[in-house]
């Protein structure tokens, strides 16, 4: 569904991304993660089409995205960090703005909304950022676009709707479905997404999914001292360590998607070690 | 799916543009009206009892669609230069045609018309009312009053000759078009940025004639702009013609090639452009 091949990216000076490749497949919620800088963003705004790659090749759904053929863009929506919504009523917003995209569902509209507790009748211009955000969350769920792309969506959502932005998600992937959420707010997408990419200093640092990591590694809170010295990473929390260690006896373990970040992160080799086994 | 142009998807883009700008749009439309009744009530404050003559009104219609026309122009992608905003704007399933199109249909022909409606609108009664003081300003001075003036044709000339008011609307679309290619280019201050490089252009132009070119020709000068070159030998002057059929190529690209070669220009600009 996403292709990228030996990305090249950088803005003047500063390059973001040297050979970058990864592979996104339909049926799957790719949680993006990384340090702020490493160009999480810019990768979604290359598979959007918003920037163009130096070298390499980007390829969603069979299309180039820098081309932004209509056919293209009416089945990918992007919900960006910072966003734009037109001072109207929501009504208007998708008089408007629906008929652009041909599978939008406007029942599922009402849903998303009514979940997120925002009137229909409201006018954009009265809401607050959170609000706009829900809307257009909602708006971009209900065009069912085969590629839904989101940019730290949970920014500025309060706890309750951070709650209701992970079940509406739950709720709307299908097997056609490329959702992939790029972020830094790690907790919040812990338990929706079903594959962990982390990228640092324009390359992939980790990629596998979130089956793979908690059938291969286990995440606990230990107190044996053997246990926490030998574990793949380990933190001192106010009781015991927070300890990550090789799944050997095949128990399930919840996944701690930033314990997991950290180890990646600061100790990645001994973590990668134990997939390329 | 045709993806350069198509129709409904069209029409489906004007509507959705005009919904979301229409306040924006009636508001400049008022600020215009309101902008020349003060000029002209300051016409009349200041001269009273003359009429506001044709001369006058031409003038303040061109220097008006100039002014505002080109910084309509130059805001006319203003999306482009904030990053949500442009977002949107290039993401929505649009070709790139469309967009273009929708422009130049606002920014152009609609803007053109409706500046020329809010014009006469204000034009006709307040030329009207120039007359009607300077008639009573002149009966109690106890004078002759100065002749009523007529409404202007902006676009037909009342004085013998060429027709040169086409000439202004030609010039003034082929400098729209540059100021809207300004506004996909320059991501601020376009209008001043647009203002600043079309001059700098255009004195390169001037002094890359004058100076390089002009060093290969012999002595003389143009005597019909492009077509007649007139040479001094001695005492006498000869003329050098271009063929006819050059002069009438030539002459036709420069009235109307420009806007729309500005427009291609803005077009593959646009393709190519990034958030």
């Amino acid at each position: 569904m996403i292709q990228i091949q030996n990305l090249h990216f950088g803005y003047r000076k500063k390059k973001i991304f040297t050979g970058l490749s990864l592979k996104l497949e339909a049926g799957h919620i790719y949680g993006l993660l990384g340090k702020n800088g490493t160009g999480k963003s810019t990768l979604l705004k290359n598979m959007a089409g918003l920037l163009f790659p130096k070298e390499g090749n980007v390829s969603v759904l069979g299309f180039n995205p820098a081309k932004r053929q209509p056919a293209f863009l009416q089945d990918i929506f992007m919900v960006p960090e910072e966003f734009y919504l037109p001072d109207v009523p929501i009504e208007q917003l998708v008089k408007h703005t629906a008929p652009f995209y041909p599978k939008f569902n406007d029942d599922q509209f009402n849903r998303f909304i009514t979940e997120f507790d925002i009137p229909r009748s409201n006018t954009l211009q009265k809401m607050s950022y959170g609000q706009k955000k829900k809307v257009l969350i909602s708006f971009g769920l209900a065009c069912n676009t085969s590629v839904l792309l989101m940019d730290e969506p949970t920014n500025g959502l309060d706890i309750m709707s951070k709650s209701q932005f992970r079940k509406v998600i739950a709720g709307c992937l299908d097997e056609n479905k490329c959702i992939v959420i790029s972020t830094h707010q790690v907790k919040d997408l812990e338990s929706l997404i079903d594959r962990v990419t982390i990228i640092d200093e324009g390359r992939i640092l980790f990629d596998q999914t979130v089956d793979d990591i908690t059938r291969k590694l286990s995440f606990h809170i230990s107190f044996d001292n053997d246990e926490i010295k030998q574990a793949l990473f380990r933190e001192p929390s106010l009781r015991g360590s927070a300890v990550i260690t090789r799944n050997t006896l095949g128990d399930e373990s919840k996944l701690d998607l930033e314990l997991l970040y950290k180890a990646i992160v600061l100790n990645g080799n001994a973590i990668k070690s134990v997939f390329n086994a | 799916m045709n993806s350069v142009f198509d129709l409904k998807r069209w029409s489906l883009y004007i509507g959705k543009h005009w919904n979301e700008n229409k306040k924006r749009y009636l508001l400049s439309l008022g600020a215009i009206g309101g902008l020349l009744i003060l000029w002209y009530s300051f016409l009349m404050l200041v001269n009273g009892d003359h009429p506001i003559s044709r001369d006058i009104q031409a003038i303040t219609y061109y220097v008006g669609l100039f002014l505002t026309g080109c910084l309509y122009a130059s805001i006319i992608f203003n999306e482009l230069s904030d990053g949500p905003k442009g977002i949107q704007f290039l993401l929505i399933p649009v070709s790139v045609l469309e967009k273009l199109l929708t422009a130049i249909l606002f920014g152009v022909v609609l803007y053109f018309i409706c500046y020329t409606v809010i014009f006469y609108i204000v034009d006709f009664p307040m030329v009207n009312l120039a007359n009607s003081i300077a008639k009573t300003i002149a009966e109690q001075e106890h004078r002759i009053p100065y002749p009523a003036e007529k409404i202007a044709n902006v676009f037909v000339s009342w004085k013998d000759g060429d027709n040169i008011l086409v000439y202004f609307l030609l010039a003034y679309l082929s400098i729209q078009s540059i100021f809207l290619m300004g506004s996909v280019y320059f991501v601020r201050f376009q209008y001043i940025k647009t203002l600043v490089s079309g001059l700098v252009v255009f004195l390169f132009l001037m002094f890359f004639v004058h100076k390089v070119l002009g060093s290969f020709m012999p002595p003389g000068g143009f005597f019909k702009p492009f077509t007649v070159y007139r040479v001094f030998v001695s005492n006498e002057s000869l003329s050098v013609h271009l063929p006819e059929w050059i002069s009438t190529i030539l002459l036709f690209l420069i009235k109307y090639s420009f806007a729309p070669m500005f427009w291609v220009v803005t077009y593959l600009r646009l393709k190519e452009k990034e958030v």
